[in-house]
């Protein structure tokens, strides 16, 4: 046991006057490591600050809910290729109205369509918002309580009768209230999307930015007086979001299959053929979610991995370079009574420290750089532990690894060939 | 001489040969040799004579090819690698003619070495150095590194390694080579301490006058023992 504490000590104290004597060599062989391993770490702090937020959203969110879509919406927003998209026809406001008539295992059902973000004009008298709307959504179902939107005392929201009547009037988020009516109460008062008068019925409450998006340039207004307006060839083709919502959790898999066997009814699938619409639950959401934070993982992994290999073999050279430096040295502990065992030792000692201190300087920029993107995202810094655990281990195997192989070499010198070796 | 005495090294006919390509080099042909506890031996011979052939062996470096080495009855010819590092570790004090001092170390971490590798406690092995190093009156340079120091004392330095492990001989290869003459004088005198100590001690040198302080002097000649008287 004394024996190990001499060689670590020794090593240590070897290590570190040898990263003094070649500074500008030792640094570059760690920069190898360092950028592998902080590559890795920064990823998987942002990845996990973004599996906290999503996690979070979902949790909050109604598990009997499920969605009947044209795509995956998360394929899409992430860049899936959108192959299919263009072969999928849309979902139309007379395939909701069929499917509201036809199913019984669903509780309650809204339709939803949403610019995000959109390009509308919006106006109040001759001044123009000058950014465009992250949102514009038009809907029949409660789409602030869905999406936890407050409305400001003194507003209302979205009623029956104003899909009905197919109502000109409409929900501002804070940003466009702060741009258009900076001194006055916005409610009651109108508002021009496209030069079509609104009248402004409620106000919400600021909620701030979400992956870089502000969730408060948002104008929602009656499904209905959407497809009157701006729907596209007299709302015919405008493409529909559905939500519904089983009775519970237990008959969830039940109204999904129903919602599933009446849609392709309606719609006149051949048994056989595909789906040309996507359904899913929350659950399936986050499943696709974790399925895309998957790749990104591979193919970090990948990039890291080569990285480390490039870097490992950096280990290797510098390894070998100083075991030439050091063949006098060698020869010398070994008159002196080192065994192979104490010189393999020190050597794959240094190799391990050298990767971990790489490993560690990558595990501080990543952690930083990380958190400062999550920062910038407005989420919360996190540390992904596991990941920093992983990374110590995987620098202490290449270590291991890349320094096998000299450490041989420098255990099989001979003392008194080496100890003349100038 | 006094066959009284504890045999510490007993060499009974070996023989070393190197094959180089076609031709066999027999650097030691035949070679007898008894060391005695306190001795102070000179081995002496021109160059190529195989005194430094005989010094590895005697020093656990190199094993021969042929016959018997025994170091305090343990049969050194058929050991291992690892067994021969313990040997060079716990019995073997070396002093060699370029001093062999580990240049990032200073003097105290340089005597430390041979206690890095006996399973020795930290504050235990710092006390023997401290030790050692005051033997060779060379307390007041613990913390200087060896290009900080002058020849002789860098000798001293690596004396007081030697000395550090309380070996059963100290074997020195030109100690005073690279000296000058009154450094070299220092050390020789220091020996004669040694010596006088209870140490047994082996000088290989080809000068005479560092011979003939010696007790006892061994001459090679061809890889054979010329003379031992």
């Amino acid at each position: 046991m004394n024996r190990i504490l001499n060689y670590l000590r020794d090593a240590i104290g070897g290590v570190l006057f040898y990263f003094g004597q070649t500074k500008l060599r030792t640094a570059l062989t760690l920069l190898g490591i360092t950028v592998g391993v902080s590559s890795i770490i920064a990823i998987m702090t942002v990845l996990t600050t973004f599996e906290k937020t999503a996690n979070g959203l979902v949790s909050e969110m109604k598990t009997n809910l499920f969605y009947i879509t044209k795509d995956n919406p998360i394929e899409i927003s992430f860049g899936g290729d959108g192959r299919g998209s263009r072969n999928k026809p849309p979902i139309t406001w007379s395939e909701y109205e069929q499917l509201k008539r036809s199913l019984t295992l669903t509780t309650s059902m809204a339709a939803a369509v949403a610019e995000e973000p959109s390009d509308r004009t919006i106006s109040v008298g001759k001044n123009e918002l000058k950014n465009r709307l992250s949102s514009f959504w038009g809907s029949d179902g409660d789409m602030l309580s869905i999406n936890q939107y407050e409305i400001v005392e003194g507003g209302r929201n979205l009623f029956k009768t104003d899909m009905d009547n197919s109502s000109r009037v409409a929900i501002i988020g804070s940003d466009v209230k702060d741009e258009l009516f900076p001194y006055s109460d916005p409610v009651g008062q109108t508002i021009k999307i496209d030069n079509i008068p609104f009248e402004v019925i409620a106000l919400t409450e600021p909620k701030g930015e979400m992956l870089g998006q502000s969730m408060d340039a948002m104008i929602g207004i009656p499904i209905s007086t959407y497809l009157k307006y701006f729907g596209s060839r007299g709302h015919k083709r405008t493409d529909l979001l559905l939500m519904l919502e089983s009775e519970s959790i237990e008959t969830l898999d039940a109204a999904t299959d129903e919602a599933v066997g009446v849609f392709r009814a309606i719609r006149k699938i051949p048994p056989g053929e595909d789906n040309n619409f996507y359904i899913a639950t929350n659950d399936q959401l986050m499943d696709t979610f974790g399925e895309f934070t998957g790749y990104i993982t591979i193919f970090i992994g990948l990039i890291a991995g080569i990285s480390l290999l490039v870097a490992g073999i950096g280990i290797a050279n510098i390894m070998l370079v100083s075991l030439t430096e050091r063949i006098k040295e060698i020869g010398i502990r070994k008159a002196l009574g080192a065994r192979k065992v104490d010189i393999f030792l020190q050597f794959l000692i240094e190799a391990i420290l050298i990767s971990i201190i790489g490993g560690i300087v990558g595990i501080i920029l990543g952690l930083s750089f990380g958190n400062i993107v999550a920062l910038f995202l407005e989420q919360d810094p996190v540390i992904p532990f596991d990941w920093v655990f992983y990374s110590i281990q995987i620098c202490a195997s290449m270590g291991i690894i890349f320094g096998l192989y000299p450490a041989i070499k420098a255990s099989n010198l001979n003392p008194i060939d080496s100890m003349r070796y100038e | 001489m006094a066959k009284s005495k504890k045999e510490i090294i007993s060499i009974q006919r070996i023989s070393k040969i190197y094959h180089l390509g076609e031709t066999v080099v027999k650097a030691l042909d035949d070679v007898s040799l008894s060391i005695y506890e306190n001795d102070f031996i000179s081995i002496m011979g021109p160059s190529g004579s195989g005194k430094s052939t005989l010094m590895n062996i005697i020093g656990c470096l190199d094993v021969p090819s042929k016959g018997v080495y025994k170091f305090n009855n343990e049969l050194i010819s058929e050991m291992n690698d690892s067994q021969l590092a313990n040997i060079r570790n716990e019995k073997i004090g070396f002093v060699f003619q370029t001093f062999n001092l580990l240049p990032k170390l200073n003097s105290l971490q340089n005597v430390e070495v041979p206690l890095i590798y006996s399973s020795l406690g930290k504050t235990k092995r710092i006390e023997r150095s401290q030790e050692a190093l005051k033997i060779v009156g060379l307390s007041d340079r613990m913390t200087h590194k060896p290009n900080e120091l002058s020849g002789g004392q860098r000798q001293r330095v690596a004396i007081a390694r030697a000395l550090v492990n309380k070996p059963s001989i100290i074997l020195a290869d030109e100690p005073t080579g690279n000296l000058d003459s009154k450094s070299g004088e220092e050390i020789l005198k220091f020996f004669d301490e040694l010596h006088k100590a209870g140490n047994t001690l082996i000088i290989v040198t080809h000068e005479e006058s560092i011979a003939k302080r010696a007790q006892r002097r061994v001459e090679l000649f061809d890889g054979k023992v010329a003379l031992d008287e």
